[in-house]
């Protein structure tokens, strides 16, 4: 463990191809689980609330590298999925959401004091908050209140979860490149 | 094979290279649950109870003589009396009804129909929002009016 405390894993290695390679699988990754999460049957009848499998990926490239690599995964995937499936407004949504999460999220990561649920969770919550702040410029009568409470209550739920599944990723993920 | 695992998960430490051009440690991990979670999750939810009770607040229930105000954008679209029925067609998007003093949506030209599944409104304060069509139904009491206008 000491002896790899400094020391990067090969495969993440700053100029290696391996890490584009790795980056790429990431965002390829990102952009499906969204596809994925569409198939499970889970209909939340509110605008804006879903699983948010994404984040999985989000989170593990955050651990893995650093805000940067999570900022890039993330805009690419928005961008990508935005253009084939959605349009400007659907991109503009998740892109505030995304952002404020990955801030919180990072922000949290490098506080060092909280767990993968607290940060996940946290993640959830302020996407849900992102996503609505973009609502409201859109569109000022709508009521902020009601619905930021709604958001972030089912970003938290939502966000305990994917946690709870970023964490066993991530331990079997460790545990394959070790 | 897992399960040995476990300790030797270390959260990451501040001293890991944040920032910097190389990336983090792929042998630390992050614990699934620290005490801190707890006062992070603790404040989410006071956060979000203070905005439910501040959004309950928003609706009030003796209004005296509430009305139906769409909004589509900024714009006023138009404002009905709750007391007759009658059905509105809003642009070419959306259509809503009022019936027996309660406002509903009836149909939405967009993919998600939320809209649709929202409950009815009759009280001051609550709203139906088309998020795709940016149309917002809109109950306004017969005191509010002023402050709206203020806040306009």
């Amino acid at each position: 463990m000491e002896a790899g405390k400094n020391k990067s894993y090969s495969y993440i290695e700053n100029n290696g191809n391996k890490r584009v390679a790795l980056l790429a699988m990431l965002t390829a990754l990102a952009i499906l689980i969204g596809y994925v999460e569409s198939l499970i049957p889970l209909n939340f009848s509110i605008p804006g609330v879903k699983l948010g499998l994404c984040n999985i990926v989000i989170l593990i490239t955050l651990i893995m590298f650093s805000w940067k690599e999570a900022l890039l995964v993330s805009i690419i995937r928005i961008l990508v999925v935005g253009l084939l499936f959605g349009n400007v407004f659907s991109i503009a949504y998740s892109m505030a959401g995304a952002l404020l999460a990955l801030c919180i999220m990072a922000l949290l990561l490098r506080i060092d004091r909280f767990g993968m649920i607290g940060i996940s969770a946290s993640g959830g919550a302020s996407h849900g908050i992102g996503q609505l702040l973009v609502a409201k410029a859109v569109l000022p009568a709508l009521p902020f209140a009601g619905y930021a409470s709604i958001l972030i209550f089912t970003g938290l739920l939502t966000g305990c979860v994917v946690g709870l599944i970023t964490y066993e990723i991530h331990k079997r993920l460790l545990n394959l490149m070790i | 094979m897992a399960e040995g695992l476990d300790e030797n998960i270390k959260p990451i430490s501040a001293e890991d290279d944040f920032g910097e051009e190389k990336s983090y440690n792929i042998k630390s991990g992050i614990a699934l649950w620290r005490r801190a979670d707890l006062i992070l999750i603790c404040f989410w939810i006071f956060f979000a109870l203070g905005l439910f009770l501040f959004s309950i607040f928003n609706i009030k229930n003796a209004a005296e003589n509430p009305k139906l105000e769409i909004l589509i954008g900024n714009e006023i679209y138009g404002e009905y009396e709750l007391s007759e029925d009658r059905t509105i067609n809003i642009g070419d998007g959306n259509i809503c009804e009022i019936k027996n003093g309660s406002v509903r949506m009836t149909y939405a030209d967009c993919p998600d129909k939320t809209c649709l599944h929202s409950r009815e409104i009759s009280k001051a304060g609550e709203s139906i929002v088309c998020l795709p069509n940016h149309v917002v139904l809109k109950i306004t009491g017969g005191s509010d009016r002023e402050i709206d206008t203020v806040a306009e």
